[in-house]
């Protein structure tokens, strides 16, 4: 980070912290006019899509779980429910019910983690969930029950909770007893309550101004609050099914990003994730989570990024009553999964990943041989909406010292949940070897 | 059922050397002593404390950068000093979450295994793409025999 003289000064940061993987941000300012915002992404150049050519169609879901850590359902579910377009294969009911609670578990991981690891020390003024965890210990361990009990559903139904390996083209390997499910069920009643106090808890946080603008496009569906099924909409009306996606949205390379940025054709940025998904289908959410929601101050519409902290939490609640209504209803399907016949096809597939919308998009031949593989993950669409929101951001904050207007920004980053994946584990040490 | 000792595998098997520690969690499948368990985990702090949650001991195996020769093993024991032998840099990626963020979660939660093992193999190659480099591969053999002499000396130390 460096100042430069008067009202004209560079804000840098190498690598954010508590985001999902490896980014960086960059800041201009020039007398007194932010001159140019860039969020780098060090996101994977395409390797998967171009890893995916050449390989068996079946073997799509085990790869694609690798993309992320955090969300390997979302790739999952995109991508067999793609492949499954391309070969004309129809999933029984009971096999999309479990997919459906699968990816609840993956909500409530996912939301958990960054509501209380990653997000909530912002608002509290802590650097660390380390820190937080010193002071409020019962909290961030409430938090990581919450996070350990999508992680349990991801257990059972995925077979291991990083990486599920139970998922096949057309449903799953080995389809749970109404027993194994039902095993869930009293921590699921706890996660509940649990989640109820978590949006009791972030309602009390304070909030800076801000209002996202631009579209905002999730997926709507005509009885569900959308997840794994449904039309693409946006709130300045598009309503289109998911093989049209192509048609309304790009992808551009830019030169600061090994991401590529999503754009609407002939339009402008665009935001998915929570806010999206909410604003669009606030009326498909049950009772029990529009009650909590009137009470937290965001009912109906939510724009403010900073609240989007509330919103994870309602989508919680609603992710844990879910799953509970899915595991009440559950009868084992006559077949696990459906056959792949030998059929090829372009196929798309659609579905809310925790972050927002993921498509992927593939080319199957006859012999089940994948290619060509299209991937467009949440947080490569919310780029420029990032970058564009924190260009006014700064600009209303120039009196802040470096430090405090860096901390607001990489803050303000953080609304996004940017998962910047695929990052390496490596551990850098230094050592003093005296 | 908690069983006193883990092997906790971290890595991505999509870049290369980052690999090398779920590799050597495969040759360990058949040759750890049945009171240990063997998890491969994406290096999220929240699921590694769960992983060692209740155990004794835990040994983690992990890319490391120290520049040393590519394929180096090295061994820090986290149990007996309050800070790893080092820290980390901030300019090289992602360590935003990991185990250090796990150690030090775990530590504020008081829900630390009774000895922490890091077995650390120095890496050659991080960029896209499957296999090893030469240098770790070949030291996957030997890193996976220091994991067995920690839990034998560890589990009744």
């Amino acid at each position: 980070m460096t100042h430069a003289n008067g009202a004209s000064r560079t804000l840098s940061v190498a690598s954010l912290a508590r985001v999902e993987g490896e980014g960086a941000m960059h800041v201009v300012v020039r007398d007194g006019v932010v001159s140019d915002v860039e969020l780098r992404i060090f996101e994977p150049p395409r390797f998967f899509e171009a890893f995916l050519r050449g390989r068996a169609a079946t073997e799509v879901p085990d790869i694609a779980a690798r993309i992320c850590g955090i969300c390997p359902v979302a790739y999952q579910m995109s991508a067999c429910q793609a492949i499954e377009s391309a070969c004309g294969i129809t999933v029984d009911e009971q096999v999309l019910a479990l997919r459906r609670l699968l990816y609840c578990g993956e909500w409530i991981e996912s939301h958990a983690l960054h509501i209380y690891l990653l997000h909530a020390p912002d608002f509290l003024g802590y650097e660390s969930s380390v820190a937080l965890a010193q002071d409020h210990r019962a909290i961030v361990e409430r938090g990581l029950q919450l996070k350990k009990v999508g992680n349990d559903i991801l257990t059972v139904l995925g077979g291991r909770a990083i990486h599920p390996v139970n998922v096949r083209v057309g449903g799953f390997y080995k389809a749970p007893s109404f027993a194994e499910l039902d095993a869930l069920t009293e921590r699921l009643r706890w996660a509940v309550d649990a989640a109820i106090e978590t949006v009791q808890w972030v309602a009390g946080f304070d909030f800076p101004d801000l209002q996202l603008e631009g579209d905002l496009v999730a997926m709507q569906h005509e009885h569900e609050y959308p997840i794994t099924e449904g039309r693409i909409a946006s709130t300045s009306g598009l309503d289109i099914t998911v093989d049209h996606f192509p048609e309304h949205f790009s992808e551009e390379h830019v030169a600061h990003s090994t991401a590529l940025h999503g754009r609407m054709r002939g339009g402008g940025t665009y935001t998915v994730g929570p806010l999206a998904r909410y604003n669009l289908n606030y009326d498909r959410l049950p009772a029990l989570v529009k009650e909590l929601a009137v009470a937290a101050g965001v009912a109906r519409e939510c724009r403010n990024p900073f609240q989007s902290i509330i919103v994870r939490a309602l989508e919680v609640v609603f992710a844990c009553d879910e799953a509970l209504r899915i595991i009440a209803a559950y009868t084992p399907p006559a077949a696990p999964s459906a056959e792949m016949p030998a059929r090829g096809g372009t196929g798309h597939g659609c579905t809310e990943a925790p972050r927002g919308l993921l498509y992927h998009r593939y080319t199957v031949d006859d012999a089940g041989v994948i290619r060509d593989a299209v991937i467009v993950p949440p947080t490569s669409q919310n780029q420029p909406s990032i970058e564009h929101g924190l260009r006014e951001f700064v600009q209303h904050r120039l009196h802040l010292d470096d430090a405090e207007l860096t901390r607001q920004c990489e803050q303000a980053i953080r609304n996004y949940d940017p998962c910047i994946s695929c990052a390496t584990h490596f551990l850098d040490l230094t050592v003093d070897r005296g | 059922m908690t069983l006193p000792a883990v092997v906790i595998g971290i890595g991505n098997r999509y870049r290369r050397d980052d690999g090398s520690a779920l590799k050597v969690l495969e040759i360990l499948t058949d040759r750890v002593p049945q009171s240990a368990r063997l998890v491969e985990s994406d290096g999220e702090p929240a699921r590694i404390i769960d992983s060692w949650n209740g155990t004794d001991v835990a040994v983690i195996v992990e890319t490391v950068r120290r520049g040393d020769a590519p394929g180096t093993i090295a061994t820090i024991d986290w149990d007996t000093q309050d800070s790893p032998a080092g820290s980390p840099h901030h300019d090289h990626g992602s360590h935003s979450l990991g185990i250090l963020e796990a150690i030090a979660l775990g530590r504020a939660l008081e829900r630390m295994p009774r000895h922490l093992r890091l077995v650390g193999i120095e890496p050659l190659d991080l960029g896209w793409g499957e296999g090893l480099s030469d240098p770790v591969a070949g030291s996957i053999d030997a890193a996976a025999q220091l994991v067995l002499d920690s839990l034998r000396s560890l589990v009744n130390g």
